[in-house]
């Protein structure tokens, strides 16, 4: 058998071609602005390049990328003052299950979905749902057990299912209301 | 398996397929062929999950944002070492260049000075004996009583523990001749040994001052005699 000697060296300049795109997505997904998002998809790219020297191997560069990006918006919230962050508490009590079918999801009902889930849930649910990571890469990145990320994303999904129905009933009844009178 | 183990399951690790084993995905299947609202919230489900993907990925990256992500990054690109050891490197071969230069460079010959320095050694004379102590640190006023043509040698000699200019003269007769010159700084000549002469064997010794100096003449034979200019 071939032994790997070494693994391919990572190029901040294909990095930045590879990556840039998802990066700014799960920024935006995060932060729900677009301004910030692209401000934090720069700055992780430049706190990229000054510890590009700690990526060894070019195909962990994704979950690198996505652990910085997440770190410096972290940091961000904490440097933040005045804002309202939902605790972990509020989410202790998974919403009640509706039997609706989910119509097809508005953007922007999303993003105001997942504004309201802390980041410890909105996270995971990013990146499972839109970057397509899996349980263990999750977990790595977040430094939880697997088991977390499963519950955190169960409930996080019956978090957003229970928003997006209740919007589609409100949008409904306005409707109906409308064409009634 | 029952309809709360198949949901739970499902919703545990059904969008990650890989977390099944064959009996567990076996299993669910059968369970699922058999009950009609399992299948039906697992069709509710993938809808879900469908919308909320589709959702999710409707973000428009901004145009230009590629550029203006590399236009940062070059601004705040740090230093590459390789420049920083170019750099050195480059000052250590100027250095090395410059010496080289200096060293091989063809030095023009001080062609008086060297025939000064000849014509001491092969004519020495009282203020050439006097310009060689001097360049030593040893400024002295060289004897004014000997003829210089005989003189040998001139050097730095030990008298008493100390370094002195010594003056060594052959006599035409044969005799040697030394010639101690003394710092009143630093020797004391009492005045009833001034200019008196001593004789141990066919050794003789004889000390004067002159001015700041003391001089201590050692001679054998008639050396003094054969090589003062003086009368005595």
């Amino acid at each position: 058998m071939r032994m790997a000697w070494f693994a391919a060296k990572p190029d901040l300049d294909q990095l930045v071609k590879e990556h840039y795109a998802g990066l700014y997505r799960f920024a935006f997904r995060l932060s729900g602005r677009a301004g910030e998002a692209e401000d934090l998809t720069q700055e992780a790219f430049c706190q990229a390049q000054v510890k590009l020297h700690q990526l060894r191997d070019a195909a962990a560069a994704r979950g690198w990328l996505f652990a910085i990006l997440r770190n410096a918006y972290l940091h961000r919230l904490r440097s933040m003052k005045g804002v309202r962050l939902v605790s972990l508490d509020d989410m202790a009590e998974v919403p009640e299950r509706i039997d609706f079918d989910l119509p097809e999801v508005d953007s922007a009902q999303l993003q105001r979905a997942l504004d309201q889930l802390p980041e410890s849930f909105r996270t995971p649910v990013v990146l499972f749902y839109f970057e397509d990571f899996s349980y263990r890469e999750i977990a790595e990145q977040m430094q939880v057990p697997v088991g977390t990320v499963m519950s955190r994303l169960a409930r996080a999904k019956e978090h957003l299912r229970a928003r997006l129905v209740e919007s589609a009933l409100v949008a409904d009844g306005a409707m109906e209301g409308e064409e009634a009178s | 398996m029952n309809c709360h183990t198949v949901r739970a399951l499902y919703e545990l690790f059904g969008r990650d397929p890989l977390q099944f084993d064959a009996d567990e995905q076996a299993a669910l299947d059968r369970h699922l062929d058999a009950c009609p609202a399992c299948r039906e919230w697992r069709q509710t489900e993938r809808q879900t999950d469908a919308a909320l993907v589709t959702a999710m990925k409707s973000v428009t990256t901004p145009v230009g944002l590629e550029r203006r992500i590399r236009d940062r990054l070059s601004a705040a690109r740090p230093p590459w070492p390789w420049r920083r050891i170019a750099a050195g490197t480059l000052t250590a071969l100027v250095v090395v260049l410059a010496v080289g230069v200096w060293a091989w460079w063809p030095k023009t010959v001080d062609v008086q000075g060297e025939l000064s320095r000849v014509d001491d050694a092969f004519s020495p004379s009282r203020e050439a004996v006097e310009r060689h102590f001097g360049g030593l640190g040893y400024p002295i006023q060289a004897p004014s009583d000997l003829q210089y043509g005989y003189l040998r040698t001139f050097d730095l000699a030990s008298f008493q523990g100390r370094r002195v200019p010594r003056l060594a003269l052959s006599g035409p007769s044969g005799g040697q001749l030394n010639v101690f010159v003394l710092s009143t700084s630093s020797f004391a000549l009492p005045s009833e040994l001034d200019g008196e002469a001593r004789q141990q064997g066919d050794r003789h010794v004889l000390a004067r001052r002159a001015g700041d100096f003391i001089y201590v003449y050692e001679w054998t034979g008639n050396a003094l005699k054969d090589v003062s200019n003086s009368s005595n």
